[in-house]
């Protein structure tokens, strides 16, 4: 943020500077041409003025004169002065003055124009004149004798003309310059000439006055002085100007230099912290995919790269054998320095022809990817690597532990999953070290399979398809049915009928077994309610265990009124928790509940829940029941759990009496209660003693 | 007599021959020709630039003491010749104009003569196909401006110089000149014609009062000088007129009353010069002044 801040910061007084320094850089290069210009201008003028001047004097002096450079000279002078005027720089009110003094120059000007006209027009007539003379005076000579005072004064006359042209002074021709005077006894010849001769001689008398004040007047410095006097007001006020630029080129040189030793200083900053922001994002990213422990890959990386599957892997996923016991024997400082040796250990020189990559990818768990390996190379490199863990002798402070490592090859997608699943598969068999992933082990066939049976039970439940069975339990002495056991039964959508043991064992691992255990009270209690036999419902601890679930079942119990419940405790080896057991036991005998333990006589049957629980009825396994009449083993331990029973003064249920030879023999025996299918099969209705047939 | 010689200096030659090579925009200078010869300038479509300045045997200028413009309206002045006139140092009789471009728009616009508006011009112009390609292939415009249409008309005018007089080759050494043409041209100077009638154009860089030794009376009202500044010294001033090709730009002075060279020669000594002179001298002037017609300008040698 302060990164981009900066740069911000920085394009802005660049950007700024920039913008400064080009639009002064542009004001500058316009006043400055301004400047220039405008001086051009003047210079423009005083020159056209000298060479008219010039030419004027020339053409006074001259018979004839070209004047072409003239009537040049006099539109330059008029359209120099028009460019004056409107030179730029006057519409500058700084100039204001200088705009005046040009303004003032005007009038001069046309006045010089004018003059400059008005005496072109009188040079002709005079020059004219004094052509005339020269050619004419001449003549008189030869009109006039030459006694005639006439040539008097017309030497006269032309001396004072001449005399006055020469010095350009018109006092020379005054009013007393007296023309020719004609007499009467003159010819007509010599009248005539008289009269041509004073024509031109009283144009020079007339005129000369006029021509030499037009001729001052055009020689005059009048523009001359006032362009200097402009140039000195404009000198003053563009020095001033020049002076001000100068003190805002230092400021701006000055700002420069300053705006340009921050844009180093944060450029420089910037640098610095684009180096740190690289060194904390290269760290960032090296731990986002990397173990801290063991500096391996971490598992993030490795789901990164088999997320995007452009190359064939094999997994070779390797899990250190109870590790936990390790760590809880040795301390987990030690089984981390075990996990770093193992990491490096892993690292076989031999897998680096397969590109190898490496990860720790759980606690005790590493995993290496390799690429174009044949599944025989795989085979031999997960030995050799099972091998060189097995054989190291890990020193970690002065003890020596030996760890070995199950490791699950496997390259079919989903790769970490399908290794996964073999290495649990390992882990059942403890003489398999290393075993490639084999679709047949069904894994994922097992979980889909559990999934729909889950989604199932739920079904069942919600569609109220959860029923429950009762199996009669036939007391042998008396002949008649006692007691029902309730079984609990899924009926599919299509009729079938599902036992418990395709569901039970996967539904206990969920909260719906719960929910299958409260459908069973509900119902059992219901019947129990209607009819006088005993009926029997199937406790396991973890239905004990539920407190909830058994204040439930204490209530209804207590509100049915019923007394010919019996409870039988299921898988009694898992009875982890005996004085639960005794509180529960005590609190149904209450309610006048015998207490069955079922399948007796497999597993871990122990003894002392004997003596420790009141037990009213033994259930002999079915797997023994069955087999009585074609084991003499199973026969025998048939009859020591019912003396057994006999001598601590229990009843006994034999359970899977399928026919007639059974029941037979377990009647020899003395058996309390027979059970099976020769006595009824489980039904949703009770078998009556007129079903069965003994 | 000494004197006389020591009050009236000579100086080098008062005319310059006209430049060979004048400068000018052929293909601006074609444009202006046809836009010069065009009627389609007038409101009525019957008047050209042409039609008073007759380039091809009027010597720029045009026959009748004052010329028509359009309805056949009268002007009030003879039209001076266009020919040579990018020398003059200003336009028109009294001088009002200070260039040629000034001068260009003074007959276009003027209800005597072609009356046109610039509007009027670029749409009369706009509306030919012609033009518009013209105008696009030279001023790379597809939108005809009046200013256009005047620049090349000026530059046509500045092609229409005529050069190489048999005057002008005797100036530079090429050819001489009869006896009667030389006195002429001596006489020229002598009597004081030079004075005015001089430079490249023999006249036409200065403005000059006709009556200088006699009052000159004017039949009616022209445009002098007076007309523009009202200063009563400027009373019957004109520019003083060029005397190339004076020989065909007949009727002669601002009022078109002299005939003939010779009746221009004698008013103009009689006014101008405060002198009689000789018949004698009066036709060798004129043959001089015959010397001064030039070749026909090379742009109307073109085809357009």
């Amino acid at each position: 943020m302060k990164l981009y801040k900066n740069i911000f910061f920085l394009s802005l007084i660049v950007s700024g500077l920039f913008y400064i320094i080009s639009s002064f850089y542009s004001y500058e290069q316009k006043f400055s041409s301004e400047i220039k210009s405008f001086r051009a201008s003047i210079s423009y003028i005083e020159r056209d003025n000298s060479d008219l001047k010039y030419n004027i004097l020339q053409s006074s002096i001259y018979a004839y004169y070209n004047q072409d450079e003239t009537a040049k000279y006099v539109n330059l002078l008029q359209s120099d002065y028009d460019h004056l005027k409107n030179e730029s720089i006057l519409d500058d009110s700084n100039y204001a003055d200088v705009k005046s003094h040009v303004n003032q120059l005007s009038p001069i000007v046309n006045d010089k124009i004018n003059s400059i006209q008005k005496y072109l027009i009188i040079n002709a007539g005079i020059k004219n004149s004094f052509i005339f003379l020269s050619r004419e005076a001449s003549k008189s000579n030869a009109l006039f004798s030459s006694n005639d005072p006439i040539h008097l004064q017309i030497t006269s006359l032309i001396t004072t003309f001449s005399n006055a042209r020469r010095i350009l002074d018109s006092d020379y021709i005054d009013s007393n310059v007296n023309l020719l005077s004609s007499d009467v006894n003159y010819t007509q010849e010599q009248k005539e000439f008289i009269t041509k001769f004073n024509l031109h001689a009283a144009y020079l008398k007339n005129n000369f006055k006029e021509f030499i004040s037009l001729v001052n007047i055009i020689l005059e410095n009048n523009i001359n002085t006032k362009l200097s006097s402009t140039n000195k007001v404009f000198d003053n006020i563009s020095t001033h100007d020049t002076q001000i630029l100068n003190y805002f080129t230092f400021f701006i040189i000055t700002i420069s230099s300053i705006l340009f030793g921050i844009i180093i200083f944060l450029l420089i900053k910037i640098a610095n912290e684009n180096k740190t922001l690289k060194a904390t994002q290269t760290q960032l990213d090296y731990l986002l995919t990397h173990d801290k422990l063991t500096s391996l890959f971490n598992r993030y990386e490795f789901e990164q790269l088999v997320a995007s599957p452009n190359t064939e892997y094999t997994l070779l996923l390797i899990n250190v054998d109870k590790f936990k016991q390790v760590n809880d024997l040795y301390g987990n400082s030690i089984g981390n320095i075990l996990l770093q040796e193992i990491s490096k250990l892993i690292q076989l020189e031999v897998l680096k022809s397969y590109i190898p990559k490496y990860f720790r990818v759980g606690g005790d768990e590493f995993a290496i990817l390799l690429q174009q390996i044949s599944t025989h190379d795989a085979n031999i490199v997960a030995n050799s690597l099972s091998n060189t863990i097995l054989s190291h002798d890990f020193v970690v402070s002065d003890i020596s532990i030996h760890v070995s490592v199950s490791i699950a090859i496997n390259h079919e997608y989903p790769l970490f999953e399908n290794a996964d699943m073999t290495l649990k598969h390992i882990k059942k068999l403890p003489e398999i070290r290393y075993m490639f992933f084999d679709k047949k082990m069904n894994f994922l066939e097992t979980i889909k399979t559990n999934i729909n049976t889950i989604n199932l039970v739920e079904d069942a439940i919600a569609e109220d398809r959860i029923v429950t069975f009762y199996q009669p339990i036939l007391n042998i002495k008396s002949k008649k049915i006692e007691k029902y056991e309730a079984l609990v039964r899924i009926i599919e959508k299509d009729g079938s009928i599902l036992t418990p043991y395709t569901f039970l064992p996967i539904v206990q691992q969920t909260n719906l077994y719960q929910d299958i255990t409260k459908i069973m009270i509900e119902n059992v209690l219901q019947k129990a309610k209607v009819n006088s036999y005993r009926f029997s419902i199937n406790f396991s601890m973890q239905d004990i265990s539920n407190i909830p679930l058994m204040e439930i079942f204490f209530s209804q119990l207590e509100s049915s009124n019923v007394t010919n419940l019996d409870i039988e405790l299921l898988e009694t080896e898992h009875l982890y928790n005996l004085s639960m057991v005794k509180d529960f036991i005590l609190k149904v005998k209450k309610f006048g509940c015998n207490i069955l333990i079922d399948d007796f006589g497999t597993g871990y049957s122990n003894f002392s829940y004997f003596s420790e629980l009141e037990i009213d009825i033994l259930k002999i396994d079915g797997s023994i029941t069955k087999e009585i009449n074609h084991n003499s083993k199973k026969l025998q331990i048939f009859k020591a759990i019912s003396s057994f029973s006999d001598a601590i003064g229990t009843k006994t249920v034999a359970e899977f009496v399928e026919n007639r030879e059974i029941y037979k023999t377990i009647e020899e025996i003395g058996i309390t209660y027979a059970q099976g299918y020769f006595i009824g099969k489980p039904s949703p209705i009770l078998l009556e003693e007129d079903d069965i047939t003994i | 007599m000494t004197l006389f010689f020591g009050l009236t200096v000579f100086a080098k030659e008062p005319i310059s021959p006209i430049p060979l090579n004048a400068p000018y925009d052929k293909q601006k200078a074609l444009l202006g020709y046809r836009l010069f010869m065009d009627p389609i300038l007038s409101s009525t479509n019957s008047v050209a630039c042409a039609s008073c300045h007759d380039i091809f045997s009027g010597g720029g200028a045009d026959r009748n003491k004052v010329s028509f413009g359009v309805y056949n309206k009268k002007g009030n002045i003879q039209s001076p010749t266009v020919l040579n006139a990018r020398y003059n140092f200003k336009q028109f009789w009294n001088g009002r104009a200070q260039d040629l471009y000034q001068q260009a728009n003074g007959p276009i616009h003027n209800p005597v003569e072609l009356n046109m508006t610039n509007k009027d011009v670029e749409k009369e112009l706009s509306a030919s196909q012609l033009y518009r390609s013209l105008f696009l292939q030279i001023y790379k415009t597809n939108t005809i401006q009046f200013s256009q249409v005047i620049d090349a008309i000026v530059e046509f005018e500045k092609a229409l110089t005529t050069p190489n007089s048999r005057f002008d080759r005797y100036l530079r050494g090429e050819k001489s000149l009869s006896q009667d043409e030389i006195d002429g041209y001596t006489l020229f100077k002598q009597v004081g014609c030079i004075t005015c009638h001089n430079g490249i154009n023999l006249g036409g860089n200065s403005m000059q009062k006709i009556g200088l030794f006699e009052e000159y009376k004017n039949q009616k009202n022209y445009p002098d000088l007076y007309s523009i500044t009202h200063d009563p010294d400027y009373k019957n001033v004109f520019k003083v007129p060029t005397l190339r090709n004076i020989s065909q730009t007949a009727p002669y002075l601002h009022d078109g009353s002299a005939k003939t060279l010779k009746d221009s020669v004698i008013a103009m000594s009689r006014y101008q010069l405060g002198s009689t002179l000789s018949n004698q001298e009066i036709e060798k002037i004129v043959k001089f002044l015959k010397t001064l017609d030039g070749e026909t300008p090379k742009i109307l040698k073109e085809k357009i």
